[in-house]
């Protein structure tokens, strides 16, 4: 079985559950970097990062403007920018206008870590309420990554995950424990 | 999302061009979102062959301004982090009395948005009459726009939305001008600003400025021209000058060395 060595999540504000799932699920030292985007209000800059560390095994932050990514960490987008992957293994945040009504949007983190990571990813879209991540998670696929659906009979929100499925050739359409399983299989 | 992708070599000799005609050097931006950015002027205006696209900016000085403006986007708005504001509003105003020239320095506008939010703070504050702002417009058309202070009514939500935390007795029919499609700054807002037309990093001020606001420009650069930007900026300050930059950015490198934060929660720093 190929491995991988980056993850990156994608979801609206209703996949947190989940997200905080598959968080508390991975062990500490689990060395993939995991790069999260998820729709947020705009205007709250704080409580989101911290909810989501409190049960996770991992440390997760918000990084900052060029900031590099390191094992064993999650990032999260922060609220009103942008979130993408720069050559070099650093971030980069921006303020470019909204995309799908979005900002961070998971198209634009998808793409960059396509663009700069190939086939080293497993992207993976869970829970939403728009198009936003397709796109993405069909530029992963195409630089030979590995593209993962939440299965959309298990979301309250079933919009993204089909729009990603429609949108991908081959995805594996998982259950949330499935997508659990194949990342701790990545070690 | 843009179908068009750009090669390197192509994106390589255009932004060469374009530093010909006006010495913006896009190389030295952030890698993905100047590239993207890019794929999307060519696909706004129908540009599959860059070289063609080249000729254009070459030859067609409008459309040239029209590209440096395109590739700055224009998406701050009014108060953007509203936490910030009442920060500068309790941390950083009542170091100046109403009998200090305040001097304050706006790098790299491009909407105005950030420049306008300071200039209503200060006039609430009792501070505007004493105070000069120097705005530096990354392009012609940048500069105009924010002359005409004219924004799309869709921003009006943000701006209401951020008025709502902020330290402030203003509404925003107090600030703004409605039409149907757009609001206006209020006249009485667009005063005390000399708009400086050099790029900021060609600036020559040394020690000149109380107060520098920038906010959300590094984010658009690479690491080098990153920290050559804030070497220019702390040129500029004076000693106990305040810089200002967005929530997401950071100091790195050297310039660390020469600013203290003030607030662990704001990126509001003081030069050393």
């Amino acid at each position: 079985m190929k491995k991988y060595n980056y993850i990156v999540i994608g979801g609206s504000a209703g996949s947190f559950q989940s997200v905080t799932k598959i968080l508390e699920s991975l062990p500490v030292g689990y060395p993939l970097p995991i790069f999260m985007t998820l729709h947020r209000l705009k205007h709250v800059r704080t409580g989101f990062v911290e909810a989501l560390a409190l049960k996770s095994k991992i440390k997760v932050e918000e990084p900052k403007d060029k900031d590099s990514f390191f094992p064993g960490k999650a990032y999260l987008a922060p609220a009103n920018y942008h979130l993408c992957i720069e050559p070099g293994n650093n971030f980069s945040l921006s303020s470019d206008e909204a995309v799908n009504h979005s900002r961070p949007a998971i198209d634009l983190t998808f793409s960059s870590a396509a663009y700069v990571l190939k086939d080293k990813i497993i992207g993976i879209i869970l829970s939403g309420a728009n198009k936003d991540g397709a796109e993405g998670l069909k530029m992963i696929e195409q630089n030979g990554g590995l593209a993962v659906v939440q299965s959309p009979e298990e979301c309250q929100v079933k919009t993204m995950t089909e729009a990603a499925i429609k949108a991908t050739v081959n995805p594996e359409i998982l259950n949330l424990d499935q997508i659990i399983e194949l990342l701790l299989k990545q070690v | 999302m843009t179908n068009y992708k750009i090669r390197i070599s192509d994106l390589r000799t255009l932004f060469a061009e374009v530093k010909d005609i006006c010495g913006i050097d896009f190389s030295n931006y952030a890698y993905f979102t100047i590239k993207r950015r890019v794929e999307k002027i060519l696909q706004t205006y129908n540009y599959v062959n860059v070289d063609e696209f080249i000729e254009k900016l070459k030859n067609d000085e409008r459309f040239f301004e029209t590209f440096i403006f395109e590739m700055h986007p224009l998406q701050s708005e009014l108060f953007r982090d509203s936490e910030m504001w009442n920060s500068l509003i309790k941390n950083v105003f009542p170091k100046f009395s109403r009998k200090d020239k305040i001097k304050i320095y706006v790098p790299h506008c491009t909407s105005g948005d950030e420049l306008y939010s300071l200039i209503i703070l200060l006039e609430e504050n009792d501070l505007i009459e004493n105070s000069i702002i120097t705005a530096s417009p990354v392009g012609k058309r940048n500069k105009t726009y924010i002359e005409n202070a004219i924004y799309p009514i869709k921003k009006k939500e943000s701006a209401e939305k951020n008025l709502e935390t902020l330290t402030t007795k203003k509404t925003i029919n107090d600030l703004i001008l409605f039409s149907n499609h757009s609001y206006e700054i209020k006249e009485k807002y667009k005063k005390n600003i000399i708009f400086d037309d050099k790029p900021f990093l060609d600036s020559s001020y040394v020690s000149e400025f109380d107060i520098v606001l920038f906010r959300n420009s590094l984010i658009y650069f690479n690491s080098q021209m990153h920290e050559a930007a804030l070497n220019k900026i702390a040129t500029t300050l004076k000693r106990n000058g305040y810089l200002i930059i967005g929530v997401g950015e950071k100091l790195i490198g050297e310039t660390e060395k020469k600013f203290k934060q003030i607030l662990k929660t704001e990126n509001i720093f003081k030069k050393g």
